[in-house]
């Protein structure tokens, strides 16, 4: 056969069969570089080489021998677009269609899963991942990923076990198990369970005196479920934990950011005195940062009901560290003409009031929450970058209006791929862990799971409620119905699981008294 | 177009070889050398005149501070090195050798040369070798290749071997760098599998031990002090390397240095004594067992056994101290070495191949040769992950160390924030996982990238060459803009300003030297 140097399949290229043996290889590789050398023809003797040291490795051979075939390829690549972009509908049809020429490749299998997760199809989606599981070949990211399933499908207790299996695997390889273990102490919480889901979170954390940096997630879920049970000395303690945690000053920046959103969602679910709380040991963290005291300084006069320092305050900290959401309050708060606030009898204009501000709130923080919940490689936390406020960076996009194009002049500004992206030969492809909840909902976080649910449907409700008007059933347009229909599933999925919770809470012991 | 010598610039010793009728050929008629291996020695004689090889090595015992030697053990540091009352860089100390060689090949060729190959050790970086590019252009020669020294030994092998199929270790011991290098040699392609190296280990160092314990046992058995004054401590070294190389052919030798101090009742004080090999090697045994990990390094990078070894290569002076034959045949379960070619001059042989492969005087069908990367290059990268902060800073690589090269790869990077327009990707050398522990090569910025939410993708491409070049292009894939860059290592390099003043001060050396010149 003759090299076709052009050709993309390095088969082709070295001028053999797929069947040819390691010293065939190598007798053609050893033909080429004579014909191009590096001297003369260093181009293709790149092609050469790239050839040569794929099929002479038995490993990457094998590996690129179970490659895919230019149209099944494409297709792939095409759901995989189509996932970035959200449309899971699309991504659907392409990937069955590979999976129907090859019912091996893993990876097609968990990306189907992960569509139907999106499409509320959870019954299918447990379906593709428990085949993976069957064939042994199934990675943390998996039997993870059937956990969030089993959660959908309100079987708690399987999706416990399943997230536990993600946490021993990853172990064994070495890998980061804290997603899986929080996925498995979710699964504690959403059954009740509370006082399991600390002491598995302790266990996490270990027994050590002194905790790492790295056991900052489990500290913050832990402080969570702490607030939810009004387990006041737990939360000083861990308190004081977090506040020693970070040894590096970006290390404590980024713990004051992580205090200062537990402390905004607390304020936004009412719990006016945690909030305030936890906002101090961040205003602690970050003396500098006057944006932290300011959200504890809201948090009280909330529960005061002094809504115009509220309002005052609102106004001076424009730019709240964390997301930047008083300036997102703030400017909701005018764009419903809420300001200034009408002196009239308290009683029942105060209810009107309180109800509007934290409505104002929640929408705004909904839709944050929205566009994680989303997201199949969820987008990681990070501090606000240095040289942007976090007014530029969550103030616009929060409230809809386009983002100005900054020039940003920071240095080498480049993150590593998440794995979809990463560079992979186009041929190539390896197993991947999609977590598409990794982002906890608000109040599934506080550990106050019905009242928790109630709220979170009101809220839900209330979105629905807005789009009604400019969105009447019969006509909607694209956006705004996937919009109202997701808001809907949404709420539907909530409707279930408080019922379930219910049912089952009636049937358990209620969780034991934090304060005897 | 003339010939292109090829040049071994060692840290003990130089060779320069040509090209005749498709074999190689050290010139052996090059003054100041012994039979064409040439001390790399530079000092200046007393009427100002600069000397190079034996002449410059003899200076160095009677007139201090008028001569360097090992100077390649600096290159690439930003010192200036003292030497008869004038300051010069390393790349000025090499380029008086470098200089010497062409001239000496000159007038052996009857013909100007302007052209050279040298070789480097494969350890060396980037701002090493191009501190060896520079001086070669500051002793007037192109040099259209530096090739890594161990490539070379197993050249000047392969060239003799046209239908041998085997798998060959070159173990390049020289006078300041160990090198151990596998490579491939089927039917006259050679390919480099992986190549390791230590640039602290050499014999240097036997002789460093050999003269503490001479020293020692001075001051035991007369009680003199010989690292006491300059004059002393150059005798010792003589003394200790001589020894050392004598004790290669024969079982003791005696260690005898007269008059080096008076007695109290005025009679000159000689130490002498027999220094068996033995002892020699009980002295630097740890040193050469040392070697055995990057022999195992070198082997375990393409899972390739001791036994699946075919030929072993001894190259570089060092190799001829028998602990060193002895523990390397050990490891490879007592086989017999190769030493048919000569460890001094293996190394300029096969540099004078590849000026032949250069200028395609050797046909590809007789001999092709490739290369590895020896060092990692790779970008600056902020990390970011779910749980912490961002690491900043942190070393990504594309080429890695053993990858064949030339060689082009492409990755694709994420921008970091809504909205950027720019990003500046900071290029690194080295093996260390933070960029801080690496050696900056340079940067490229691009400057419009599609506005977008952070996340906007850019493909980065790096392409290094045979040359060691390396192009870097960035381009943003949504909008398809690209920029290019040519890096060179922005410090440490000499700047223009820097290699005019390195012109003048070698034009008012060798002016002294060879009047009318320029």
């Amino acid at each position: 056969m003759t090299p076709d140097l052009a050709s993309d399949d390095f088969y082709l290229r070295l001028g053999l069969v797929p069947e040819a043996t390691q010293d065939d290889v190598r007798r053609a590789y050893r033909a080429l570089v004579r014909q191009y050398t590096p001297e003369r023809a260093p181009e293709e003797f790149k092609r050469v080489r790239q050839a040569y040291e794929t099929l002479s490795d038995a490993a990457t051979r094998r590996q690129y021998d179970q490659r895919l075939d230019p149209a099944l390829s494409a297709l792939f690549e095409s759901a995989m677009k189509a996932m970035k972009e959200e449309n899971y509908q699309a991504a659907v049809e392409p990937l069955q269609q590979v999976l129907a020429a090859r019912p091996d490749m893993a990876i097609a299998r968990n990306q189907v899963g992960v569509c139907f997760l999106h499409l509320n199809e959870s019954e299918r989606a447990l379906g593709e991942f428990q085949h993976l599981i069957r064939e042994g070949s199934a990675s943390p990211g998996v039997y993870a990923n059937a956990g969030h399933a089993q959660k959908l499908l309100q079987q708690f207790e399987e999706a416990g076990r399943s997230f536990e299996r993600a946490a021993d695997l990853a172990t064994m390889q070495l890998q980061d198990a804290t997603p899986f273990v929080l996925g498995a102490v979710d699964c504690l919480v959403d059954r009740g369970l509370v006082a399991e889901a600390r002491s598995r979170l302790t266990e996490a954390i270990g027994a050590e005196r002194k905790v790492a940096f790295n056991h900052l997630r489990y500290l913050t879920r832990l402080l969570e479920l702490c607030i939810g049970q009004e387990d006041s000395t737990a939360v000083n303690k861990l308190l004081a934990q977090l506040r020693g945690l970070g040894s590096e000053p970006e290390e404590q920046q980024y713990v004051a950011w992580r205090l200062g959103q537990i402390a905004f969602q607390l304020v936004r679910a009412g719990n006016f005195a945690y909030g305030r709380r936890v906002a101090l040991v961040g205003a602690m963290l970050q003396p500098h940062d006057a944006d932290f005291a300011a959200l504890s300084e809201v948090a009280l006069h909330l529960a005061a009901r002094n809504d115009e320092q509220v309002l005052q305050l609102v106004t001076s900290h424009l730019s709240f560290a964390p997301d930047g959401a008083l300036y997102a309050l703030r400017t909701y708060l005018e764009s419903q003409g809420v300001r200034p606030p009408p002196v009239a009898p308290p009683s029942a204009v105060d209810a009107v009031r309180r109800n509007v501000i934290i409505w104002g709130v929640l929408v705004l923080v909904v839709s944050v929450f929205r566009a994680v919940f989303d997201t199949p490689d969820p987008a990681p936390y990070y501090p606000p970058p240095r040289h942007a406020t976090a007014t530029d960076l969550v103030g616009e996009t929060l409230l809809g209006s386009e983002p100005a194009a900054r020039v940003s002049p920071l240095p080498a500004v480049l993150t590593a791929p998440p794995p979809l992206t990463a560079v992979r030969p186009s041929n190539y492809y390896q197993a991947e862990v999609v977590d598409p909840f990794a982002e906890r909902t608000p109040y599934a976080a506080l550990g106050d799971s019905i009242e928790g649910i109630k709220v979170r449907i009101q809220e839900l409700e209330r979105q629905m409620a807005i789009m009604e008007p400019d969105a009447p059933a019969a006509n909607r347009s694209g956006g705004t119905s996937a919009r109202y229909d997701s808001l809907l599933n949404e709420r539907n999925r909530f409707v279930n699981r408080g019922n379930a919770l219910r049912s089952r809470r009636a049937a358990m012991p209620a969780d034991p008294p934090s304060h005897p | 177009m003339g010939a292109i010598i090829g040049i071994d610039l060692g840290t003990s010793t130089s060779e320069v070889a040509i090209l005749r009728h498709g074999r190689p050929l050290i010139i052996r008629e090059v003054a100041g050398s012994r039979q064409g291996v040439l001390p790399s020695v530079v000092g200046v004689g007393a009427s100002g005149e600069l000397r190079i090889g034996e002449a410059a090595e003899a200076l160095a015992l009677v007139r201090p501070g008028f001569s360097v030697a090992e100077v390649k053990r600096e290159m690439g540091k930003p010192i200036r090195i003292p030497m008869a009352g004038m300051e010069h860089s390393p790349q000025e100390i090499s380029a008086m050798i470098l200089r010497h060689l062409k001239v000496e090949a000159e007038r052996y060729l009857g013909e100007p040369v302007t052209d050279a190959v040298i070789t480097v050790p494969a350890r060396f970086n980037e701002l090493q070798r191009r501190a060896t590019l520079d001086a070669g252009e500051l002793a007037g020669l192109r040099v259209r290749r530096l090739i890594n020294e161990p490539t070379a030994a197993a050249i000047a092998y392969g060239l003799e071997r046209p239908g041998a199929d085997e798998r060959i270790i070159v173990y390049d011991l020289g006078g300041g760098t160990l090198d151990v290098t596998l490579l491939e040699l089927s039917e006259g392609v050679i390919d480099v599998l992986s190549s390791v190296g230590d640039d602290r280990l050499g014999g240097k160092d036997f002789d460093e031990r050999l003269m503490n314990w001479i020293a020692s046992e001075c001051r035991r058995l007369v009680d003199v002090d010989l690292e006491g004054s300059a004059a002393l401590r150059q005798r010792l070294k003589a003394t200790a390397k001589r020894a050392k190389e004598d004790l290669s052919g024969s079982e003791s030798v005696t260690i005898s240095m007269p008059f080096i101090g008076l007695a109290a009742s005025g009679e000159p004080v000689n130490l002498e004594f027999e220094l068996t090999r033995v002892t020699f090697e009980r002295l630097v045994e740890d040193l050469v067992l040392s070697t055995r990990v990057l022999l195992d390094q070198a082997l375990a990078v393409k899972g390739v056994s001791p036994s699946q070894v075919n030929t072993i290569l001894l190259v570089g002076g060092s190799t001829r101290v028998p602990l060193v034959r002895k523990i390397v045949s050990e490891f490879f379960g007592g086989r017999t070495l190769r030493t048919e070619v000569n460890a001094d001059e293996a190394v300029a042989l096969g540099a004078a191949v590849v000026a032949g492969l250069v200028n395609h005087e050797i046909d590809p069908g007789q001999l092709v040769v490739t290369d590895v990367s020896s060092w990692t290059l790779g970008v600056a990268i902020t990390e970011i992950a779910e749980g912490r902060p961002p690491r900043h800073d942190v070393f990504d690589p594309l080429i890695m160390r053993h990858q064949t090269i030339p060689r082009t790869v492409r990755k694709t990077y994420q921008t970091h924030q809504d909205g950027q327009t720019t990003v500046v990707v900071r290029v690194f050398q080295g093996e260390g996982a933070s960029v801080d522990a690496n050696v900056f090569v340079g940067e490229v910025s691009h400057e419009a990238i599609t506005a977008g939410p952070a996340g906007q993708e850019l493909e980065i491409e790096f392409s290094y060459d045979l040359s060691e070049t390396l192009q870097v292009r960035v381009r943003d894939l949504e909008s398809g803009r690209q920029v290019e860059a040519r890096m060179h290592p922005t410090k440490e390099r000499l700047s223009p300003d820097d290699m005019k003043a390195a012109q003048s001060r070698l034009q008012q050396r060798w002016q002294r030297d060879h009047p009318g010149e320029t």
